[in-house]
């Protein structure tokens, strides 16, 4: 009479085991005590003495199966002794996620790979592996089986486990960080704090935005997003106006800057331009009776914009004194929410650079920003000779849906004259 | 007939002849430049040199204080120091490394060239007195200097440099240290224990001022104790011979009598063997990235030269760094992968009686940086420090309350120049506060205290008193 060779409980909880390997063939002899297979469990591996001798009839299952314990796993016997045929319906109880599939052999399981997932989402696996996968909460879908049936083995989890810094480990927990999923920068991929989403890493520094930088930040994204804007360029002839700017301030002994100058025929232009000074609700512009010029100053926290207020009834020199306190102010951080609020138009003067032409973003719900560039000496035609003239470069930005290019253009032209003209102030 | 080479190093000091060791053991031909005895500053005038003499000051006031422990000594019984075999001994040491060094070179394939090294461009050194070199890659291990003061009456022959000093052979009566730092403390303990009186003049407000504020003000104290003096703030006008003895006036009016005067106010990278404008320098340092690379591509400058950490130990690590980068270049075909030197858990040590030791962040800087938690431990509550007759001092742990990060370790004490490397390997492996609060250590030993000190970071260390 055959006997069976079972899978073995080996503690309270077991309930089923995976052949790992076969050590023995069909038809080979064995004696009791022999090594027929390594079998493991869900807390270890460990090779499976026969507790019979005789002649291996049968190997019910493949290496790489889970079969319940208790259930046979293979019978011995005497050569040619009928084997009872009862190991299909135990075979049955095999869990169907774990069970692998018998016709293919071991070589086409492995080239198939996740194709031997029996259910969705499940791969076979052994009760060890999965709980090494459970601890180290691993999917084991990343993780590459070694087992000859094409099983995942625990050391496969092992192998596939990032092990991460105690420092790092406390991080990724607090952070709802998964360890599994970041890169380690270490020996043998050791996750290092450094190496998380959003650390500082000797490879890199991280400057946090300032409150300014966000929000200024935030504004222009704002800004571009929802305005159709336009940039138009235009270069000024500012010669004369550069002349009689160093003899009024020799004479004076008080230094008017260019900008003084420009907010000044800026004012005087959004006078006459009252769209370039507006803002759009709805389907009205609003056009705006006082002129709140806003002047970008950069400061070590960010950008700022003071706001000189009522410029268009201001004179020159009380444009340039009000604007040299209120840009003291932003680079002190001492300007008030007041003096940076209600703004109808921007000038922003990025000449000291050296810059010749850029495209200013919008401050909303202003209808245009004017960038002012820089000066410079070139040649050009006049009455058909070629002369040194003094040009400055002018940036307009606008909202495309409250004005077109034409008037755009002919704000611009009327800050043309202010400035090549600069008589055409006492019109 | 010119060398050809691979990597040349120019340096045999610490970052040097590491490099050189590592770059020839990833394949490269490698030719270091030296014009003087391998080793560097730390083997032939600075690190070991003072160790030995460091050795003998702990002998000395092991000696003197050990009647408690029941040892008999005739009465009156003073140690001296025989400065002539001293040096003899000191020199004894230091030719034993040396020779070690060129020996560990000659066993790595590394030839030696025996001259002043400058650095032409990436792939041509000139040396002079000898055949120029070809390479592919140059790395600048020129080292450091001594930091000369403008003070006059610095050059008189009885004012020594931190290196001129190590080999005196007899102990000055008195003696005037010009620097608090670590080199200034080491050799003032070191002549206090061979029986001079020794004064320490220091500019800035506290000795070892790149240390932890508490570690320097209680290394004040025990030098103090000690009957050491301090001038602290103290900058020095002149220095006046008068007959045999030396007269250091003070700004502040006052005036120090000397019979010898060591000048060691610091270190500064030395750049006689990089070309002007070859490689970018900025306050007299060569700039380098982590990769250790100058602004030149293909050549390197580790250790000293670039002011990054001045310390032999840093120095073995950049020069590595250095090294793979350099042999990398040089040798594209192997795919060797890049390096970086990561210089954020460097101990800093100053091999004193006690010995102080430091690593990571001061307190302060950590408290602008984090929201923090600390713990001490004092050595008068270590078994193995009492037993020793070393109670003085503390570890202190300074951890970032969020996750429990070292920030940085601080001690003052015995042995703690040994232990300041477990706290820098366990920053570097980001071994939190919580997990070195759990860690056995051997009991009992001086070490306990650092996981004491961890334990009370986090409110649970058992051996002191519960805190108010």
């Amino acid at each position: 009479m055959p006997e069976a060779i079972i899978m073995p409980k080996t503690g309270m909880a077991m309930e089923e085991g995976v052949i790992i390997s076969w050590k023995v063939q069909e038809g080979d002899v064995i004696q009791k005590g022999d090594i027929v297979a390594e079998i493991e469990t869900d807390k270890t591996a460990m090779e499976l003495e026969s507790d019979c001798a005789g002649t291996v009839l049968k190997l019910l299952y493949q290496a790489g199966s889970t079969v319940p314990v208790t259930a046979p796993i293979a019978w011995v016997g005497e050569p040619g002794e009928k084997i009872p045929d009862t190991h299909r319906q135990e075979s049955e109880k095999i869990t169907p996620e774990t069970k692998a599939p018998e016709p293919q052999s071991p070589a086409q399981f492995a080239q198939e790979g996740k194709s031997s997932v029996s259910g969705p989402g499940k791969r076979a696996a052994t009760p060890a592996a999965r709980r090494a996968a459970g601890e180290q909460h691993i999917s084991l879908d990343r993780i590459t089986p070694s087992g000859q049936g094409g099983e995942i083995r625990e050391r496969d989890v092992l192998a596939a486990a990032r092990s991460a810094t105690p420092l790092a480990a406390r991080m990724a927990e607090e952070q709802g960080i998964s360890i599994e999923e970041t890169a380690g920068s270490g020996h043998g991929g050791k996750v290092f704090s450094s190496d998380l989403p959003g650390s500082e890493s000797i490879r890199e520094t991280r400057i946090p935005l300032t409150n300014i930088q966000r929000i200024t930040g935030e504004r222009m994204s704002e800004s571009i997003r929802t305005i159709p804007m336009v940039t138009q360029h235009m270069d000024l002839d500012v010669t004369s106006f550069m002349e009689g700017r160093k003899e009024l301030n020799s004479r004076r002994g008080y230094k008017l800057t260019i900008n003084d100058f420009v907010l000044f025929a800026v004012s005087r232009a959004l006078a006459e331009h009252p769209r370039m000074n507006s803002v759009l609700e709805g389907n009205e512009v609003i056009c705006r009776h006082e002129v709140n010029l806003g002047a970008a100053t950069a400061t070590k926290r960010g950008l700022l914009v003071p706001v000189l207020k009522g410029a268009q009834s201001m004179g020159l020199l009380q444009i340039s004194q009000r604007m040299k306190k209120l840009a003291e102010a932003a680079r002190d951080g001492t300007l008030t929410a007041d003096e940076m609020s209600e703004g109808t138009f921007t000038v922003s003067n990025v000449g000291m650079f050296g810059i010749t032409s850029f495209t200013p973003i919008i401050n909303p719900p202003e209808a245009g920003i004017l960038g002012i560039c820089a000066v410079q000496q070139l040649p050009r035609f006049m009455n058909n000779e070629l002369k040194q003239r003094s040009i400055m470069g002018i940036s307009l930005t606008f909202d495309h849906r409250i004005m077109d290019g034409a008037e755009a253009a002919e704000f611009m032209q009327s800050i043309q004259g202010y400035l090549e003209v600069p008589l055409s102030a006492f019109i | 007939m010119a060398h050809t080479c691979d990597v040349a190093v120019i340096g045999g000091g610490p970052a040097g002849y590491i490099a050189a060791v590592k770059a020839s053991k990833l394949g490269a031909e490698t030719i270091l430049v030296e014009q003087d005895t391998l080793g560097g500053t730390c083997l032939n005038r600075g690190c070991i040199p003072t160790k030995y003499y460091a050795k003998t000051a702990e002998f000395i006031y092991e000696a003197k204080n050990s009647a408690w422990r029941g040892i008999v000594l005739p009465e009156g019984f003073s140690p001296a120091v025989d400065m002539k075999q001293a040096v003899i001994g000191k020199d004894k040491t230091v030719r034993k490394l040396t020779s070690g060094i060129a020996g560990l070179l000659k066993a790595h394939g590394v030839q030696v060239v025996k001259g002043k090294g400058k650095a032409v461009s990436s792939s041509l050194v000139e040396v002079e007195g000898a055949e120029p070199i070809h390479c592919k890659s140059v790395i600048l291990a020129g080292g450091s200097k001594e930091v000369q003061l403008p003070i006059p009456g610095l050059d008189h022959p009885q004012v020594y440099t931190s290196a001129a000093i190590l080999d005196i052979e007899t102990v000055p009566k008195r003696l005037a240290v010009i620097g608090g730092g670590a080199i200034g403390i080491e050799i003032a303990v070191i002549y206090h224990a061979f029986g001079a009186s020794v004064d320490i003049i220091e500019l800035t407000p506290s000795i070892l001022p790149f240390f932890d504020a508490g570690i320097s003000e209680t290394f004040s104290g025990l030098l103090k104790s000690r009957g050491i003096n301090l001038h602290t703030e103290g900058r020095i006008e002149k220095i006046t011979p008068e007959g045999d003895e030396l007269i250091l006036e003070l700004a502040d009016g006052s005036q120090i009598t000397a019979d010898a005067v060591l000048a060691a106010a610091g270190r500064q990278p030395e750049l006689s063997s990089i070309p002007e404008h070859l490689v970018r320098t900025e306050k007299g340092a060569v700039q380098v990235d982590p990769y250790m690379e100058t602004s030149q591509p293909g050549i390197f400058a580790p250790g000293d030269v670039n002011g990054k950490c001045m310390l032999a130990h840093a120095a073995f690590h950049m020069g590595e760094t250095a090294a793979v980068n350099a042999a990398r270049r040089a040798l594209p075909a192997l795919g060797i992968e890049r390096q970086i030197s990561d210089l954020r858990y460097v101990p800093s040590i100053v091999y004193a009686v006690p010995e102080a030791a430091s690593v990571g962040m001061k307190r302060a800087e950590a408290e602008e940086r984090f929201e923090i938690i600390t713990g001490t431990f004092p050595f008068s509550a270590n078994g193995r420090a009492v037993a020793h007759g070393s109670p003085e001092g503390y570890i202190e742990v300074v951890a970032e309350q969020r996750y429990g990060r070292i920030l940085g370790v601080h001690a003052l004490g015995p042995s703690v120049s040994e232990i300041i490397q477990e706290a820098a390997v366990l920053m570097a492996m980001e071994v939190t506060v919580h997990e070195l609060a759990r860690c056995i250590h051997g009991h009992p030993t001086v070490s306990e205290a650092l996981m004491e000190a961890a334990a009370d970071a986090v409110g649970e260390c058992l051996h002191l008193p519960p805190k108010q």
